[in-house]
């Protein structure tokens, strides 16, 4: 769905991304760890092409959608028709009625059946943020780029969540790159972790079934990817 | 809470004016303002219409005006630092500065209020606008990119709801501006409104009308930054309405408004056009007893009977001469001496027929003060109004009386309260048939001294005075004029209560208080009316002759080209 060759990208003369090369399968879900400020969200934007890279490809097959680390919810706009927003941008005419219903589907299957016609300023961080997801689902876009989706929603409705979202993306046959801080997301939901670090792929980890259920496995993944954390980014000790 | 602050400060103010005379001479009563307020609403309502109106043109254009500088400033990067330079600039220069130069270019009309003070408005509009233009977040104008929306989209779905609270809050503060823009403007160059009835009412000493006049406007003000707030709460519940309104019949209002605007532009230039082109004549002063004259003429039809179209335009400046110079004005009235000062710097003015035949000019004490005569004036303190060129005058009179040095304070209009509230001793400036009448129903017995008792010969104080080669400088034009004025002044002079109930009847903002001093200054005045439009040659010169050896004046003016109705 998506091939990524020698992305190269840097911020005046520091640089980023340093020759990135990566591809992504059909229905598979990517997740981008590392410390910040390693470019996670630069290398999304240039996948996006909402930033154009410095030297390198960028090939998909499929339109993509991104959800900002900011979500995109227009103050003056219900909750629906923030849904229904990128329907009603490009050559689109008339928001047709299937359009209308899988927005509501989708919004009903997040727990915002009652919320339909609030307005963003009425809900909480985490609802807000289940809104933009809900936005960026219901195009029919393949390939899903989300910057920190779960950040502020409780660990409990997370979980629920994930199966959600695996049953969202395998019903459409989309393909998902998430971007995210915690680790205990990456091996819930992500069938591939990918570890950033000083701009480039340093370590990569497969997950699985078995991994997701096992607690030794998931203790030396935890340990693997502390390492390369407290290596890439080490802290002073005082 | 709030209102009991309100609640209190009026009780305050109130006893503040019960027990101390001298301040409520300045500052009414706040129950004499509302009587004033009901009493004479018919009024205060024509003036604060025709306020009201330029402050909503002047918003209108400032509105017209804003849309394609905003566009312009988010189009080109250069632009937009150059406008904000710009603005600080503009913002920084009194507006009503240029207000002579905007009614040479667009003479006396409303227009030379509505430009200035939509100037004023711009500012606070387009920045705010441009401002709101760029308020979304980069993550927003991503996502509309990926997905594909159009400029036109971008534009409509979300740059301009952005902006929409930003430009209320904008529209608020150029409400505000509005009314002082329009006061302002009024002040400048009006002939009506709320500006102009303040300061009518100030010059008469009618300070409950001129507050009235002043809570008023505060009122229209505070109205409309309400309705800006209201409109500001709500715009995006509009933006709603007015959106689902346009997904449909988006093309048709489009067309509707073309149409509507085309229609209006037509309609404002159907003006018709005057056959008579008129003259425009500028008073001296706020209207007052020494005009009666030309009102009778006015509404009696002596100057249309005589084939000349009068407009008689109230003062904007101190200086009558000054807009004549300018080509603002075809006739003014001016003061002789001043006018002949004026001849003698090489301004090419002609002296056309006269208004009052002797000197007005005196100084004015109240009758239990210090001063009984000219000689008490050493040590004290003298208020003058330098808009009475009386300056030079002031200091060749206190030469001749006294050795010991005068303080002189220049107290500009408010000669009347200046001495009211003693603030000063004497003051000098004033006209022996207006100043004093004015103090006797204010309840201050006052004495008076003409120039004529400190040595100054006599001469003809009010004037009419046209810039020389112009219609109005014609011999023709001239002999009409006079003979109209003539005929005006000698209706005055047989039916002198009718002439005045004509004069304030045309007046129709004076109130009780003005008509009972007015009535008693055109009795003063009636003797002093002009009784011939001749100037006698003799009495000219002696005092040329006179200000000469005073150092009043260097040159010898040519009289016979100055003056074009001379008698030897």
């Amino acid at each position: 769905m998506l091939h990524l060759d020698n992305i190269l990208f840097s911020y005046e003369t520091r640089p980023i991304l340093d020759h990135i090369s990566f591809d992504l399968a059909e229905e598979e879900i990517v997740a981008l760890v590392g410390p910040s400020g390693v470019g996670k969200t630069t290398l999304l934007k240039i996948i996006a092409g909402i930033i154009p890279p410095e030297s390198g490809v960028v090939k998909t097959r499929g339109k993509i959608a991104l959800m900002a680390q900011h979500e995109v919810l227009l103050p003056w706009r219900t909750v629906l028709d923030n849904v229904l927003l990128p329907f009603e941008l490009g050559g689109a005419k008339k928001i047709g009625a299937d359009c209308h219903a899988r927005a509501v589907a989708l919004l009903r299957r997040f727990g915002l059946a009652n919320f339909l016609d609030a307005f963003p300023k009425t809900l909480s961080g985490g609802m807000k943020k289940l809104v933009s997801l809900a936005q960026t689902l219901a195009v029919e876009k393949e390939i899903l780029l989300l910057d920190e989706p779960f950040a502020s929603i409780d660990v409990h409705l997370r979980e629920r969540l994930f199966v959600l979202l695996r049953q969202v993306i395998r019903e459409n046959k989309k393909s998902c790159v998430f971007v995210t801080h915690d680790w205990r997301d990456a091996v819930s939901l992500a069938d591939r972790i990918l570890f950033l670090a000083k701009g480039q792929i340093v370590r990569a980890w497969p997950i699985t079934d078995a991994l997701r259920k096992g607690y030794r496995a998931q203790a030396e993944l935890l340990d693997s990817i502390r390492e390369a954390h407290s290596m890439y980014h080490p802290l002073e000790a005082v | 809470m709030w209102l009991l602050f309100l609640f209190f400060g009026v009780v305050g103010w109130e006893w503040i004016s019960l027990t101390s005379p001298e301040i409520a001479l300045v500052l009414p009563a706040p129950s004499s303002i509302v009587a004033t307020l009901i009493s004479r609403f018919d009024r205060l309502f024509f003036h604060a219409q025709i306020t009201f109106h330029e402050m909503i043109a002047s918003l209108f254009i400032a509105l017209v005006a804003t849309l394609p500088l905003v566009w312009a400033m988010v189009t080109f990067r250069s632009v937009s630092s150059a406008v904000q330079v710009l603005f600080i600039l503009f913002q920084s220069v009194p507006t009503f500065c240029l207000a002579p130069l905007l009614v040479m270019w667009f003479g006396w009309n409303s227009m030379t209020i509505i430009i200035p003070s939509s100037l004023m408005m711009l500012f606070p509009l387009t920045v705010s606008i441009y401002k709101g233009l760029g308020a979304p977040e980069v993550t927003y104008f991503d996502y509309f990119r990926l997905n594909e929306a159009t400029r036109w989209q971008v534009f409509t779905k979300l740059q301009l709801p952005f902006a929409l609270p930003y430009f209320f809050s904008g529209l608020r503060i150029a409400l505000t501006i509005s009314g002082i823009g329009a006061l302002v403007g009024e002040w400048v160059a009006g002939n009506a409104g709320l500006g102009v009835l303040m300061i009518e009412s100030r010059q008469s000493m009618d300070f409950e009308m001129t507050f009235a006049a002043l809570s008023l406007l505060s009122v229209m003000t505070v109205g409309l930054y309400l309705l800006g707030i209201f409109f500001e709460n709500r715009c995006w519940d509009m933006y709603r309405a007015i959106s689902s309104l346009f997904r449909v019949r988006a093309m048709h209002l489009c067309a509707c408004a073309a149409l509507l605007g085309s229609f209006t532009s037509c309609q404002r230039e159907e003006k018709p056009e005057a056959q008579n082109k008129a003259v425009n004549l500028m008073l001296d002063w706020m209207p007052n007893p020494d005009h009666v004259p030309l009102y009778v003429g006015q509404k009696l039809s002596f100057f249309a009977d005589e084939n000349i179209n009068l407009n008689l335009v109230k003062p904007t400046s101190c200086d009558p001469l000054q807009p004549l110079a300018s080509k603002q004005m075809d006739l003014v009235i001016s003061y002789f001496p001043r006018t002949i000062a004026a001849c003698v710097k090489g301004v090419g003015f002609t002296i056309i027929g006269k208004l009052i035949q002797e000197p007005l000019d005196c100084m004015v004490v109240l009758e239990d003060g210090k001063i009984k005569n000219p000689c008490d004036l050493s040590g004290h303190t003298i208020g003058f109004s330098d808009c009475h060129f009386t300056s030079a005058y002031l200091d060749m009179i206190l030469s001749e009386q006294t050795n010991t040095p005068v303080k002189k304070q220049n107290v500009n209009f408010d000669l009347v309260t200046a001495l009211a509230t003693k603030q000063v001793d004497a003051i000098y400036g004033a006209a022996w048939n207006v100043e004093p009448e004015q103090l006797a129903t204010m309840g201050f017995r006052a004495r008076f001294f003409v120039v004529s008792e400190f040595g100054v010969p006599p001469y003809d104080e009010l004037i009419f005075v046209a810039r020389s080669g112009t219609r109005c400088a014609e011999a023709d034009f001239i002999e009409r004029f006079d003979r109209a004025m003539q005929k005006s002044i000698d209706y005055c002079l047989e039916h002198p209560q009718d002439a005045f109930e004509i004069y304030m009847a045309q007046n129709p903002d004076k109130g009780p208080k003005t008509r009972i001093w007015e009535e008693r200054s055109w009795r003063r005045t009636l003797p002093v009316l002009a009784r011939s439009q001749k100037f006698s040659e003799k009495r000219v010169k002696a005092f040329i002759t006179w200000s000469l050896s005073k150092g009043l004046i260097t040159v010898e003016p040519e009289i016979d080209r100055t003056i074009a109705v001379l008698k030897s």
